[in-house]
């Protein structure tokens, strides 16, 4: 879907580039998850693939075709979903769905949509009524509302409550499931375990590492078991690999001899990944 | 129905929900209280002069107050990842403020016309308050380019105010009479503004309302050209996604 060759970017008006030499590849039909520190250049990159920030280096092709040679019909079937509030404020939601409707050519049944993210029955308060999530969700049904082939969405589930974030993320999944491609970005590991199919760690403008979330966890996984237990009245704790359990001789004189306080399989998990090889220490 | 109608039909959705009509006629009631009280029988002098106050001031100001809006609440965001080209919007919100001048004219003129003596074709009026509003809404858009808040918008509105337009309007009541500062007011759009308003009435040479309507066509152009050409940064600026 994207082929992102060499990205570079740089503010106007700053010294350095923001982006700095940038490779991936988003394939039609995955959840593409973009990752990494608080600035690094997610929703910068963000911005150049939706073609608000011209000016940038390097090759970015949408669908085989280079992005500058599209027109406005590049928006018809690409939604994008912000972080930020987005809607006419005095407008109620359905006067602002109704609004952007008329801008496409396909419409979704934003109904169904509003009933699925539960402001069905608040679709006619004006959006500057609605709270936070609420207009985050109708953030998210603005982005759906062209029936979008492909989906930008920009921590989808921040300031969410779980039930909330969980109908969104199913939502994510059936887009997904229904042929759809997304790009999205998130500080919240949690989701990238339940929604990305692949992932890239930016640090310092540039990917550090791209893979499936499984295959991250195989290959920076350490696979060990945390032992807290009582020796002389103290509270130790060790960490033995679990690979090599079986023929670790202090391991069972702890379990034998040691009353046991707490035993933890330790799977390394996204986190830890994310601040290894983002090299941000949290 | 095709793009531009459905953004101008939007935009006077909002002109009307965002009190932009409702503050535009309470100006034009201003206007209509400016020819009652002024108490003279004959206002074919000074209802042009109203009207170009009118269609210079307030296109500049519903414009950037519009897009200000857009701004502050985010809404240009989702704008600019529609299917819309940049020409369509800058026309949409045009269009919208033309509607806006050409109620205050049919009030200010239906009033001139019924209470008090004019001598004024409306054909020509509205020809003139058309050209004017679009010109003027363009330089509204440039000026909300250029401006960092609401504050900077209405700076740049005064300033064109105080060097584009009082020099006219201080021609027009009699104040300016050398006639080498007269002349250089035809370099203003506002002296062609002006120019056309009082065209029927007065007695100009038919170049003259030529070069008049020339001018704002040509400025209309040219600010389009400039309007379209900045527009990238301007979206660059405001799109956080
Ligand atoms: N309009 C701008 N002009 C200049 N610099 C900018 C602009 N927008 C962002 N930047 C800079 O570019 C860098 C990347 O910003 P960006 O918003 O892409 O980060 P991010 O990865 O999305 O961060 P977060 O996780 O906090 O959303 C930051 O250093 C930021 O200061
Ligand atoms: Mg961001």
């Amino acid at each position: 879907m994207f082929n992102v060759t060499g990205l570079k970017y740089r503010y106007p008006r700053n010294a350095e580039d923001t982006i700095r030499g940038m490779s991936f590849e988003v394939q039609g039909g995955e959840i593409f998850g973009l990752l990494g520190p608080s600035g690094v250049g997610k929703s910068t990159t963000q911005k150049i693939l939706v073609r608000l920030l011209q000016g940038y280096r390097g090759q970015v092709t949408y669908r085989g075709k280079d992005l500058r040679s599209f027109g406005k019909e590049f928006y018809q079937r690409v939604g994008v979903g912000f972080e930020m509030p987005v809607h006419f404020s005095k407008l109620t939601a359905e006067e602002n769905l109704a609004f952007f409707r008329r801008l496409y050519a396909n419409n979704a049944d934003t109904d169904e949509l509003l009933r699925r993210v539960g402001l069905y029955e608040d679709r006619n308060k004006k959006v500057n009524e609605f709270s936070k999530g609420m207009k985050i969700r109708l953030n998210f049904v603005r982005a759906l509302l062209n029936r979008p082939t492909f989906l930008f969405l920009d921590e989808p589930t921040i300031g969410l409550d779980p039930g909330n974030a969980r109908v969104i993320k199913q939502m994510i999944r059936e887009f997904r499931d229904d042929g759809g491609t997304v790009l999205l970005t998130t500080h919240l590991m949690n989701d990238v375990d339940e929604l990305c199919d692949r992932v890239a760690f930016m640090a310092h403008g540039t990917i550090v590492e791209t893979d499936t979330p499984k295959n991250l966890k195989l290959r920076h996984g350490q696979r060990q078991v945390e032992v807290e237990y009582e020796e002389d009245g103290d509270v130790c704790m060790q960490s033995f690999n679990l690979d090599h359990l079986a023929t670790d001789d202090t391991f069972f004189d702890i379990v034998r001899n040691r009353r046991i306080i707490t035993m933890h399989s330790k799977e390394t998990t996204l986190d830890d990944i994310f601040i290894k090889v983002t090299g941000v220490q949290t | 129905m095709s793009l531009v109608a459905a953004l101008f039909r939007g935009e006077l959705e909002r002109q009307a929900r965002y009190n932009i009509i409702a503050a535009s006629l309470v100006v034009a009631i201003v206007w209509v209280g400016v020819l009652h009280f002024a108490e003279i029988g004959d206002v074919t002098a000074l209802l042009p002069l109203l009207l170009m106050i009118d269609s210079v001031t307030m296109p500049i100001i519903l414009v950037g107050a519009s897009m200000f809006f857009e701004k502050q609440e985010g809404s240009i965001r989702s704008l600019l990842v529609s299917p819309i080209h940049h020409g369509e919007y800058i026309g949409s919100k045009a269009a919208s403020t033309v509607v806006t001048s050409v109620l205050t004219l049919v009030i200010v003129f239906g009033y001139a016309r019924i209470f008090r003596e004019v001598h004024l074709g409306f054909g020509a009026l509205l020809g003139a308050v058309v050209l004017i509003s679009v010109f003027h809404a363009l330089v509204g858009v440039l000026i909300t380019y250029r401006a960092r808040d609401f504050t900077g918008m209405l700076m740049g509105m005064f300033r064109y105010v105080v060097i584009i337009m009082v020099p006219v309007v201080l021609e027009e009541v009699g104040i300016i009479q050398h006639e080498l500062l007269r002349r250089a007011l035809f370099l203003l759009p506002t002296k062609a503004a002006s120019t056309l308003l009082t065209a029927t009435a007065a007695d100009f040479a038919p170049w003259e309302i030529g070069a008049s309507i020339a001018y704002l066509v040509l400025g209309i152009v040219a600010l389009t050209v400039l309007a379209l050409r900045d527009f990238s940064n301007f979206a660059a600026r405001e799109s956080g996604v």
